[in-house]
């Protein structure tokens, strides 16, 4: 209980401040000048401290953009040579500025502080203020001459000497190295909250998520693991597939079929257990269900732009004799992910509402969803769990924040980043590779420390898992069913926030028009449920007559003497 | 879809299954109390009306002489009674033997049929005895009974003590019950048939039916609705709702008891029980849409009964046997879990029980020859019911198609042991 208030009020805390929300603006220098993979980590970081961050291209970025601007960013992920305009409005912007990477001798006055000799290798980094070291294999980073005035925030030492990697003068910070994922993410993150003013304490929203369950899991196991999460009085998210597809027959199964699974699952969500919509199928074509991906075409490595039967068209601008018939292409095949993500989407939360599973939020399948994807999610859910895709150009770059954010990219979702991993069935030390993980994860004052576990593998492992996680200090585990959540498809809302009460909404006219199979498993429920009472009462009455038989006979014995032998 | 269909037949059957459970356990409670109630009326003074006994004949050379003593022995003062026997169109020495009663009981009567209404069935002999009739209480029996004597006294204490009474019927039992397997079946089925339906609907719902013969009902009844129906085929569940529909009802009265022959050949039952069959689905059609006009709303109750047994239900066991059957040869998709087997359990043990339970109400009839018949017959006669059924549809079918005028199959009849040697075999 302690627990679960310590954590609401951490997120409340981070959401509210979130609301001061600074205006931030990234300008960023890319070789395409379209966002990429960086900016997006970028983009997790900020999320933490501001929903309202704008990303320009330093091509398409103007004057007016800078109106209302708190924050000011330029990510300098390859070199360019900045307009004038760019430079005029870091030497006129007086609120606080960050910088990143390439390019920043083109920043104005306020970058002029920083003065570039070449790279450096570094093994080692040091949040200074914190004092807190991070063990990293080597990496190149920009080497940056400091000047005395300046302040370094983040030192790299590589071969016993100590390089900056952030440095601070006045209200101008800078980073040194274009590139700010896994390690670099964990220390710039950290110092972000310097640079936002935002004073977080030092405490680690923790979750443990049951992976990959649906109607063909093991009732046995999931009853152990949620009735050992119970007695620990450990809140839990368990992330559901609500249909399963048999890979060989194509046949798809759902709770109805496995009444036992499903009364285990409405017991872990009466028991701190939460559940999360994993998809529907989690599985395109002819996948099986757990192993396929299912808002993520992995053969051609690119959005589902085409039904199963299909074969999808990757096609560039060169393919096109014009833009309009290049824009109507994408536009194609944008609408039919946009139906093919909504009925999915919409179909999962029919399947678990109507067999009384309330989802307060989303989990991709392999994380994997396309840009867009999370723009049509957003209009669904206001929770995100796990690692974000971050481009469309290869679904295998993914990433969590450290910590609880609202990128401009998830369109309003917020993320709940799974931060330390799973339990990887076929290592023997997968858990001591989760527990270093959650270790440096401690370098972020509210690092979320969490992993997912698939049930399959049995209660033990969990259970080491779970006494191990619970030695970690600062830990506060989050319950997401008291966060400010919701999920609304066609006719179905649910939204729960740090009130007991669960509020569900379902227009029960409208699916009985558009989707009656919502009603088949509650139908099938009122039948079983009439078919035991009819047994019941057949039984009962069995036995009455039998009583009267014998009551009959005895009386008749007594009165004439029959003999049943005749 | 094959899901939905095993269950919704899963449901009609049961809806039925349960009814009779409820029925049977009326049945059981009314036995107990009607013998209370018995005691109580025999110790008043009983007022007797004139009574007038029916006994259509049509060629029952067989067995009339037996059913005339047997009227000769009633039990009622004889300047208050009367007994006419209608002989419908015979060929036979019917006439003959009931005419060597007349000379020797002033009380018995031969009234002949005449064109056009001879030979035209029941329903049109009964008008025609009416006609001849002066009782302010008509009894009617069939030429194959032989009454208890204390039968016609019963009839009439139920009718004298209870004014909304209509009509009283008594019991019929089996004479010929251990001549044969199936008169076997015929008298287990009789007796739960009674008790169940008749007791059980009496005990509930003050619901019974005239069974055709062993009842008595007041002359001015019969009057206001113009006889019997001739048009009915079984004319006795016809008149039954007519004389609710006047508000009165039919007590259900066990102690007037009659014993009666059954068919003793299977290809005789078959043609019995397809004329009750085809005459019940009249009523089903003549009523059911005039349901709102029903004087005595109980009366909805029997006709849905009726439209369960002969529809609903029906429909019910064939549609599951087609699924299971299908099931043996096919993937019907069928996912129904264990619960289907306990039903099938529980409905032969209610069954059983049931029967068991109706059995042990009449004396001698609760043993070991019985119970094995019973078992025996659930999945021998009780299935043939199906068959009837549709066979009877079909034929009903055709009537409304072809415009087939109704004829009446007269139930043949058997030369009987005297019934007291008759009760010594039956104990075995």
């Amino acid at each position: 209980m302690v627990i679960s208030i310590i954590s609401q009020s951490v997120v409340a805390e981070t959401k509210q401040e979130a609301n001061k929300n600074p205006r931030v603006l990234v300008i960023y220098s890319t070789e395409s000048g379209e966002k990429t993979e960086s900016q997006n980590l970028l983009d997790m970081l900020i999320g933490h401290f501001s929903t309202e961050i704008i990303f320009r291209s330093s091509k398409e970025v103007q004057e007016k953009d800078l109106d209302g601007v708190d924050t000011l960013f330029y990510y300098g992920e390859d070199h360019e040579v900045l307009p004038d305009s760019i430079t005029s409005m870091f030497n006129r912007f007086d609120g606080t500025i960050v910088a990143i990477g390439h390019n920043v001798e083109f920043l104005g006055e306020p970058l002029a502080f920083i003065e570039h000799k070449g790279e450096a290798l570094v093994d080692k980094l040091t949040v200074m203020e914190q004092e807190k070291q991070l063990n990293i294999n080597g990496r190149l980073i920009l080497n940056v001459k400091s000047q005395t005035s300046s302040e370094t925030l983040i030192s790299g030492e590589g071969n016993g000497i100590d390089y900056p990697l952030f440095i601070k003068k006045d209200n101008a910070y800078y980073f040194a190295s274009e590139n700010i994922d896994t390690s670099f993410s964990l220390v710039l993150g950290e110092v972000l909250h310097e640079v936002f003013q935002v004073n977080h304490p030092e405490s680690h929203p923790a979750y443990l998520r049951l992976e990959d369950v649906h109607p063909l899991a093991d009732p046995k196991i999931l009853k152990e693991i949620a009735d050992l999460l119970k007695e620990k009085n450990i809140p839990y998210i368990v992330s559901v597939i609500p249909l399963y597809r048999n890979q060989d027959t194509g046949e798809l199964y759902n709770f109805s079929d496995f009444p036992k699974v499903l009364s285990v699952l409405k017991y872990m969500q009466d028991n701190g257990g939460t559940i999360i919509v994993h998809g529907y199928t989690h599985q395109y074509k002819d996948d099986e269900t757990g192993e396929g991906f299912e808002f993520w075409d992995v053969e051609a490595n690119m959005p589902i732009t085409v039904p199963p039967d299909q074969t999808p068209e990757k096609k560039y601008r060169s393919n096109f004799n014009n833009d309009e018939e290049y824009l109507e292409f994408l536009a194609k095949q944008k609408n039919f992910e946009v139906e093919y993500i909504t009925n999915k989407v919409t179909k999962a939360l029919e399947e678990l509402v109507g067999h009384g599973l309330y989802p307060v939020a989303f989990e991709a399948p392999h994380y994997t969803m396309s840009q867009s994807g999370y723009e049509i999610l957003s209009k669904h859910f206001s929770g995100y769990v796990g690692q974000l895709q971050l481009g469309d150009r290869d679904w295998r770059v993914m990433a969590a924040s450290p910590y609880l954010s609202a990128p401009s990219f998830l369109h309003g979702m917020y993320l709940y980043p799974e931060t330390i991993g799973f339990v990887e069935p076929d290592d023997p030390n997968a858990i001591d590779k989760m527990m270093k993980a959650a270790e440096d994860m401690q370098i972020v004052r509210d690092g979320y420390i969490s992993g997912f576990y698939h049930p399959y593998l049995g209660v033990e492992r969990f259970e080491e898992l779970i006494n191990r996680m619970e030695k970690l200090p600062n830990l506060s585990w989050i319950d997401l069913k008291k966060e400010s959540n919701y999920v609304d498809v066609q006719h179905i809302s649910v939204t729960v926030d740090d009130s007991e009460e669960m509020n569900v909404s379902i227009d029960y006219f409208g699916l009985l028009e558009d989707s009656p199979d919502f009603y088949t498993p509650k139908v099938k429920a009122a039948t079983n449920t009439m078919m035991w009472v009819i047994a019941g009462v057949a039984g009962s009455m069995v036995i009455l007559f039998i009583i009267f038989i014998i009551r009959q006979r005895v009386h008749r014995r007594n009165v004439e003497g029959g003999t049943f032998n005749g | 879809m094959a899901d939905f269909l095993f269950y919704a037949s899963l449901f009609l059957i049961w809806f039925m299954l349960i009814y009779h459970m409820f029925l049977m356990l009326g049945g059981y409670l009314h036995n107990r109390k009607y013998r209370e109630l018995k005691k109580c009326w025999e110790k008043k003074d009983l007022h007797f009306p004139t009574v007038s006994v029916l006994i259509p004949a049509h060629n029952e050379e067989v067995v009339i002489k037996e059913t005339l003593q047997a009227m000769v022995k009633l039990n009622y003062p004889k300047d208050k009674l009367e007994v006419i026997v209608i002989n419908d169109n015979s060929s036979d020495r019917t006439g003959e033997i009931a005419s060597s009663f007349v000379k020797e009981y002033p009380f018995v009567k031969v009234v002949q049929t005449v064109p056009p209404f001879a030979g035209k069935g029941k329903s049109s002999a009964l008008n025609q005895g009416l006609a001849e009739s002066k009782g302010d209480v008509i009894v009617v029996y069939d030429a194959d009974n032989t009454p208890e004597p204390d039968a016609v006294q019963y009839l009439i204490m139920g009718l004298e003590n209870d004014q909304q009474a209509g009509a009283v019927v008594g019991k019929f039992r089996v004479m010929n019950a251990t001549k044969n397997l199936l008169t076997r079946f015929i008298n287990i089925e009789t007796i739960t048939f009674q008790w169940l339906a008749q007791g059980g609907r009496w005990h509930w719902f003050q619901l019974a039916t005239i069974p055709g013969t062993n009842f008595a009902i007041r002359r001015s009844i019969l009057e206001e609705l113009g006889g019997w129906d001739v048009k009915a085929l079984s004319e006795d569940t016809e008149l039954s709702f007519r004389v609710y529909n006047l508000g009165y009802h039919i007590r259900f009265f066990p102690a007037a008891i009659t014993w009666e022959q059954e068919p003793e050949t299977w290809r005789v039952w078959w043609r019995q029980r397809t004329r009750w069959a085809r005459g019940n689905q009249y009523v089903i059609f003549k009523y059911l849409f005039n349901l709102f006009n029903m004087k005595n709303k109980r009366v909805v109750l029997d006709l849905f009964y009726f439209l369960f047994t002969y529809m609903l239900f029906l429909l019910g066991v064939l549609v599951s046997d087609a699924i299971f059957v299908l099931n043996l040869f096919t993937d019907v998709n069928l996912n129904v879990g264990p619960i289907s087997t306990i039903l099938l359990i529980l409905a032969i043990l209610l069954y059983v029980t049931e029967v068991m339970l109706a059995l042990t109400i009449e004396e001698d009839q609760f043993h070991i020859k019985n119970f094995l018949a019973v078992i025996l017959m659930y999945f021998t006669y009780s299935q043939l019911w199906l068959a009837l059924v549709v066979y009877s549809i079909y034929l009903e079918i055709k009537r409304v198609l072809f415009k087939q005028e109704i004829k009446w199959y007269k139930t043949q009849r058997y030369q009987q042991l005297p019934q007291i040697e008759q009760k010594t075999i039956d104990h075995g």
